[in-house]
């Protein structure tokens, strides 16, 4: 039994690995695709020839492109990413500084998809056929429809401009938070509340439920206990999974509402042309998917026995 | 105690059913079609001049409100059904040619990111080894970034914007879900024994994998598709709203709501309307996209 953990582990860490390399070999070949970083620095009609020639020695540039990967992953391992042309800092600093923002929008958005998405896709099941059922299928449907960004528009126009309840941008305290996290949260909701009830329905006709009941169990328990425990599972990856989708939905999410996170940041390196900047994001970004993966994969494998056996 | 004898006919039973089964499906196909229909017809019915700018009639509400605040000299002749741009532009005429747009670039990227899937899903899944060992890798990498920021990346990489470029980087984009999907159905199917049978009696590996295990894996893959559809529309708005998708003389939903958003306040409509084109016709897909489901497999689930 103890093999068995250890040996999906030792894969799974190996994999990890093998996808953060390929990670990064991504980044790097879009920054050298995206241009000659000394003509970018040297953008001075006064630039000798010797000049480009020295600067490219200077950065390396001159040597074989795999030379050049080597040193770009030699760099990453240190955590050096370059300066930013705008800030002035190293590329990373700036990064990390501004991800705790989007975390805090990703958790609250998380959080909500948990409390209200999962709850309706069961509410869902429970119902089915009923108004409550096709009310709630009619809501997903709508909600994966709507653009977040639009919705985003939309909200700042009802809540903040017409009614003036809420703030339009900006990060603070909670009324900040609210109109953010639900449209960022919007997708994933009618994701995971749709996923909920399609899992909660199989499961309500499977044995074991049956049996439950006809043991006579009170329904209550027999959806909380039995039916759930087992939905959980499916329902733990895909909000695991969520995180990758959560982090590019609050790219535009915090464009609309202004909130300085990591993926305005991008946003803002990309307009400026700030690469060093857009390296980094990308990576930190990627970095956190594939670790996030990994843990429900472990989590799943705890819980779930077959899964090691793959 | 009042007697029911008026029993509908089996017939019109039959159709009632009928209608009620495939209500989505129809109204899906409805809404699609007039977008089609409109979008084709754009450049006869409401012609535009792409660069041309009426700073004058910038910013006039819909023809059908009141006008409290009347601008000066904005009376124009034929009223602005859906008022107009901050360059004066009517936005019912771009949002109609928004439409070609959108549904060029979803139609093409999921007819391409369909096609490579698929074929590479095949070959991995059949041949199996070293290929489908690096090709799981690849999607590994790739589904590692979240997709706009892989978008994002992308268009940065290829440099200016165009509309080749927003096209190829959303195909890239979208060839994952269909490798997946026909490389299991293909490892699937590898090993019973009809493939085996049609191995013996000299099947080459070409025959068997598009004549058995490909049509097979096809039936999922056109839900897929219909979805796809849907999701590269509002994909290709949501990088045209942050000003990296085509280029701005181009029309398109997203970079029209871009527009308006600076005028939230005082011009809602020019976000507004390009925002419930954009929803009807992502929902006419999606009512399309349950209706082939439904009809091909209910027990689908698609992720």
């Amino acid at each position: 039994m103890q093999d068995d953990v250890t040996t999906y582990l030792v894969k799974r860490l190996a994999n990890t690995i093998a996808v953060l390399l390929g990670c990064s070999l991504v980044v790097f070949v879009i920054l050298r695709l995206s241009g000659n970083p000394v003509s970018l620095m040297l953008s001075d009609p006064a630039a000798t020839p010797e000049d480009f020639q020295r600067v490219s020695q200077a950065l390396g540039l001159d040597k074989p492109i795999p030379v050049q990967y080597l040193i770009f992953l030699k760099g990453i391992l240190s955590g050096n990413f370059g300066v930013s042309y705008r800030y002035g800092l190293q590329a990373m600093d700036v990064c990390l500084e501004r991800l705790p923002a989007t975390v805090e929008l990703t958790l609250v958005a998380m959080a909500l998809v948990v409390i209200v998405g999962v709850p309706l896709g069961i509410l869902a099941a429970l119902r089915r056929g009923s108004w409550v059922d096709h009310l709630i299928s009619t809501i997903t449907l709508f909600g994966q429809s709507m653009p977040n960004y639009w919705v985003g528009i939309m909200l700042i126009l009802l809540l903040s401009v017409s009614l003036g309840l809420l703030p339009t941008s900006g990060r603070g305290g909670l009324r900040h938070l609210i109109m953010p996290a639900v449209v960022l949260a919007l997708h994933p909701i009618s994701k995971i509340t749709r996923l909920a009830r399609s899992e909660f329905l199989e499961i309500l006709s499977r044995d074991y439920v049956r049996t439950a009941r006809a043991k006579g169990l009170k329904e209550t328990v027999v959806v909380m206990k039995h039916a759930l425990r087992n939905a959980s599972l499916s329902l733990v990856t895909v909000i695991g999974m969520d995180v990758g989708y959560l982090l590019g939905g609050a790219i535009v999410t915090e464009t609309v509402f202004g909130w300085p996170g990591i993926g305005k940041l991008m946003v803002d390196a990309v307009t400026q042309r700030d690469f060093p900047i857009v390296q980094a994001a990308t990576f930190v970004i990627t970095t956190i998917v594939v670790l996030t993966n990994l843990t429900v994969d472990l989590t799943y494998s705890v819980l779930d026995p077959r899964v090691r056996l793959r | 105690m009042r007697v029911r004898n008026q029993h509908p006919s089996v017939g019109e039973l039959r159709k009632r059913t009928f209608v009620r089964r495939h209500l989505r499906g129809i109204v899906g196909l409805a809404i699609v079609s007039g977008v089609i229909l409109l979008g084709a017809a754009a450049p006869i019915i409401a012609p535009i001049d792409p660069r041309a700018a009426n700073v004058s009639e910038k910013l006039t509400p819909p023809s059908w409100l009141a006008d409290e605040t009347v601008r000066s000299g904005a009376e124009s002749e034929t009223g602005h059904f859906l008022g107009t741009d901050q360059l004066g532009r009517d936005i019912l005429k771009r949002g109609l040619h928004g439409s070609r747009v959108s549904l060029l670039i979803g139609l093409t990227t999921v007819l391409i990111s369909g096609l490579v899937g698929v074929s590479l899903g095949l070959a991995s899944g059949y041949f199996g080894g070293k290929l489908d060992q690096l090709m799981i890798w690849l999607c590994d990498v790739q589904m590692s970034f979240p997709f706009l920021v892989l978008a994002i990346a992308m268009m940065v990489a290829l440099g200016g914007q165009s509309l080749v470029n927003v096209i190829g980087v959303l195909a890239i984009t979208g060839w994952v879900t269909y490798f997946r999907v026909v490389r299991a159905e293909t490892i699937k199917l590898r090993g019973r024994e009809f493939i085996e049978a049609a191995r013996a009696i000299g099947c080459s590996h070409w025959r068997i994998a598009l004549r058995h295990i490909l049509p097979n894996a096809i039936p999922a893959c056109l839900v897929l598709a219909t979805y796809q559809v849907a999701q590269m529309i509002i994909a290709e708005s949501s990088l045209s709203f942050l000003g990296m998708g085509v280029p701005s003389h181009i029309p398109t939903w997203g970079a029209m709501i871009a527009d308006g958003r600076q005028y939230a306040g005082s011009a809602w409509w020019v976000s507004t309307f390009p925002g419930l084109m954009l929803v009807t016709t992502v929902l006419g897909i999606g009512f399309v996209g349950d209706w082939v489901r439904d009809i091909i497999d209910p027990t689908l689930k698609i992720t």
